[in-house]
């Protein structure tokens, strides 16, 4: 049934969408052709959307910097630790706040106590300060356990879990079946879309967060990957370069060395996406919308 | 800075404030046998400067780290040739509750310290910070300690820049804070001109703002690149304004101007430059050449880095700036084409008065104490030792300063007061040096520079930086005539930021900004500075300005 109107319409949101994803790309690619350009031609501007002056030595100088793969260490420990136990307590959060109230009692106050979290927050310097009382301050621990809990997921998955069937459960039930066995054998190989979804939620919410890096860590060596970044693509200051500083002014145009770094950066979200991606849509709207 | 980032900032700040008031009263109890025990520490007033503590005491700090360090093999920020001489010598141990890279990630880390409570003993720290410090009640007052054990030499290095650094740490007659020192008169400007264009163009060397204003109409239009492209500007801009390179403090002062610094008017009181008529006929000029294409389009939104992209690719050349811009961004522009030369001359002015460059102060941070140290004299003992081992009789510049290898060592020591002019003298000896043949005779900072300016004579096109420097005709010539002629013209309050200040100095200099940017790129007409003032005055300006002038009869 392809009137002509709607045939225009197709046409124009293709257009529409190419250019939106090219407004996306266009960094990525300019970043890239940086990273492997010459710093003399990247200092005057001259590198677009290919490289000038081809040459690798921005990536030799990366591979041989010690804090860039300190710090990439850091990142990974802390995806690794952060999405399991974001993983784990997101399940076990969702399925008894998924049940009726008949049957789990303090669902109703649980509920709202996890969303008065999502509006209400302690502020910085008590949360400063709560970390650094848990004597947490410095470890893995203190990017980890702060965002044990993402609200947001958990709320996504009680809403996948209740538009599952009820009558499987049921029947689980009368075999025998308890509640880990149900949740393990029944909802989890079933919610596999929104598992994806909420998982990928939690890996980039661990990989790109810079600021609790950067705060709650005591030493540069301790810093995840993206603080670390921040350090290195922040503009200087012009206005208040000392007398004293004149050395480190020779530094300031390695932009190529720069885009190297963002680009590693981004590289291991960059490869996960698409994997995750088949599932993602699917998660997020049927969680989402039969609320 | 993005505006999330901005407003996250003020709400930081809001908090802070609160946090301080809440931890005051929570911490009270260590603050009243804190000044016991300051009381304790009245009974050694005098002592050796450079007496070893035996046994060690332990002293926390927090620092920053850079980028560009490069330290020797084996030594890392927390064990260096600084810190054993400190433990060794001294008997201090420092120890660094934590550290960040220099710049905003520091100051957050910072803000979020004060803001908690939890401070180290020894801080180095901004007026505004100190402050807040001191309404706190958490640090101590140095007046006596400063006194009874500073070093001769330490005292003739704090005190060589005038009585400001002094001032501005001072709080109701109590020194609260040891000044940081740092040079005031690098801060001084220049006009950088490309003078292999002026040949090309046959244009004179700029004598007075007439020239200058010939010289950048000409090469934004008369091609000095030879490309037959209309793609070069006159006068490089930032979105910024003041900043250190192609900032437009040296353009207003050759107007007689002198935006965001107290000056003296006739009647002796103090008054704040950015309002004076004078700003409004460099501004006019400003918009006049705008209108005219010599300035970039799109300067409004370029920070300092991206307008360096200009003189680097040879489109561009003509900025004022500090003595510093030809080591960044102009070395980028020899490395790409070496037939390009530059040179600094020094202000000029519009009439047949000297434009006077205006200098701030050169100290930007300053030493507390927390209150209750067992030791607050520890922090004098490590300046005397900095100022010793660097610059006195024992110095050993080659270890301690500047080792052959490493960048930035002098920097892992926590407070590094250098001499006011320690730049100046170095161009001084190093011409000395050479006018008599006695380069090999030369010592310290001024022979490692030397080193680097003669290696460019040698024909090492990447020292070339160092040479507009130091060289014959290098910056610090002029800066030297600046000096002779007294020409300077400082920034008259030097005071902790005032009550209102704290409250509005920023407002103010946003509407500032926004004000004479809007009337250089002529989307707003030249009368619009008088509204500005008004405005100024109205918004805090005024109140400021009597806080100012009462702050300035307290000091005389």
């Amino acid at each position: 049934m392809e009137t002509k109107g709607y045939k225009y319409f197709t046409w124009f949101n293709y257009i529409f969408l190419i250019l939106l994803s090219l407004l996306c790309i266009f960094p990525l690619v300019h970043v890239l052709a940086l990273s492997f350009s010459s710093s003399s031609a990247a200092s005057a501007g001259l590198v677009k959307l290919w490289p000038v002056e081809f040459t690798l030595s921005s990536y030799q100088y990366v591979a041989a910097k010690a804090e860039f793969w300190q710090s990439m260490f850091v990142s990974f420990q802390r995806v690794i630790l952060g999405g399991l136990i974001n993983f784990l307590l997101t399940v076990l959060l969702a399925y008894p706040l998924s049940r009726e109230t008949k049957q789990f009692k303090p669902r109703t106050f649980l509920a709202w106590f996890l969303f008065m979290t999502m509006i209400f927050h302690g502020g910085l310097i008590p949360w400063y300060i709560v970390i650094k009382e848990l004597q947490l301050l410095d470890t893995i621990w203190a990017l980890v356990l702060p965002n044990a809990v993402p609200v947001f997921n958990v709320i996504l998955l009680i809403n996948f879990f209740r538009q599952l069937p009820k009558e499987m459960d049921e029947a689980a039930h009368v075999d025998g079946a308890g509640h880990w066995t149900i949740l393990w054998k029944i909802y989890i190989p079933l919610s596999l879309p929104v598992l994806a979804t909420i998982t990928l939620f939690s890996l980039v919410m661990h990989w790109n967060s810079w600021f609790d890096g950067l705060i709650l860590m005591n030493s540069p060596e301790n810093y995840p990957l993206q603080s670390f970044l921040q350090t290195v693509v922040i503009q200087r200051d012009l206005s208040m370069i000392g007398s004293s500083d004149l050395e480190s002014l020779s530094e300031i145009s390695d932009r190529t060395l720069k885009s190297a770094q963002i680009f590693l950066g981004c590289l291991p979200i960059l490869i996960v996406y698409p994997f995750l991606q088949k599932y993602f849509v699917k998660g997020i709207v049927i969680g989402g919308v039969k609320g | 800075m993005s505006k999330g980032l901005k407003v996250f900032f003020m709400i930081l700040l809001a908090f802070s404030l609160i946090m301080t008031g809440c931890s005051d009263s929570s911490t009270s109890g260590d603050a009243n046998e804190g000044s016991e025990d300051s009381g304790d520490v009245s009974i050694a007033e005098n002592g050796d400067p450079l007496g070893k503590y035996d046994p060690v005491i332990e002293a926390t700090f927090v620092r920053s780290v850079d980028e560009t360090l490069k330290l020797l093999e084996g030594e890392t920020v927390k064990d260096n040739v600084w810190l054993d001489y400190y433990r060794d010598e001294l008997g201090i141990n420092v120890k660094y509750e934590w550290i960040a890279p220099v710049g905003d990630q520091f100051d957050q880390k910072m803000n979020v310290t004060l803001a908690s409570g939890d401070i180290p003993e020894f801080i180095n720290v901004t007026p505004t910070q100190l402050k807040q410090l001191v309404d706190a009640d958490m640090v101590m007052d140095l007046s006596k300690i400063y006194e009874g054990y500073a070093a001769p030499l330490t005292k003739e290095v704090l005190t060589a820049d005038g009585t400001g650094p002094f001032d501005a740490a001072t709080i109701d007659g109590k020194l609260f804070g040891l000044p940081n020192i740092d040079s005031s008169i690098d801060r001084a400007h220049f006009i950088w001109v490309r003078t292999d264009w002026l040949e090309k163009l046959g244009l004179p060397e700029p004598k007075t703002m007439d020239d200058v204003l010939k010289i950048s109409e000409a090469f934004a239009k008369q091609d000095p690149d030879s490309n037959g492209k209309n793609d070069t500007t006159g006068l490089a801009v930032t979105k910024d304004l003041w900043d250190g390179y192609a900032g437009l403090t040296g353009f207003f002062n050759g107007y007689h101007a002198y935006p965001n610094i107290w000056i003296k008017d006739d009647g002796g009181k103090l008054v704040y430059g950015s309002i004076q008529p004078e700003m409004k006929k460099a501004l006019k000029a400003l918009q006049d050449m705008f209108k005219d294409g010599q300035i970039d389009k799109e300067f409004g939104v370029k920070p300092g880095g991206k307008v360096a992209e200009d003189p680097a690719s040879g489109k561009n050349g003509l900025h004022f700036g500090q003595q510093w811009t030809s080591l960044w961004p102009l070395q980028s522009n020899r490395d790409q084409d070496s037939s390009a030369q530059w040179k600094a001359f020094p202000l000029v002015s519009v009439d047949n008065q000297p434009a006077r460059p205006q200098i701030t102060l050169g100290t930007t941070s300053w030493w507390a104490v927390k209150k209750g140290v067992k030791h607050p004299e520890a922090i004098v003992k490590m300046f005397n030792g900095f100022v010793e081992k660097n610059w006195g009789e024992t110095a050993e510049f080659d270890k301690y300063y500047l080792p052959e290898g490493a960048e930035g060592t002098w920097k892992m020591s926590p407070p590094t007061p250098s001499p006011p002019m320690k730049n100046l003298e170095a161009f001084l000896s190093i011409r000395e040096a050479v006018d008599n043949g006695t380069t090999d005779q030369l010592t310290g900072e001024a022979k490692v520079v030397y080193d680097r300016v003669k290696s460019h004579e040698d024909g090492d096109q990447t020292m070339w930086g160092w040479e507009r420097i130091y060289g014959a005709d290098g910056v610090f010539g002029i800066m030297k005539e600046y000096k002779d002629k007294d020409l300077f013209m400082r920034n008259e309050f030097n005071g902790a930021p005032t009550a209102t200040m704290t409250q509005k100095q920023a407002t103010l200099e946003q509407l500032q900004n926004e004000v004479f940017t809007k009337i250089i790129l002529g989307s707003a007409d030249i009368s619009t500075f008088d509204k500005f003032v008004k405005d100024w005055k109205a918004l805090g300006g005024e109140q400021i300005t009597k806080e100012v002038n009462g702050w300035y009869k307290s000091i005389k």
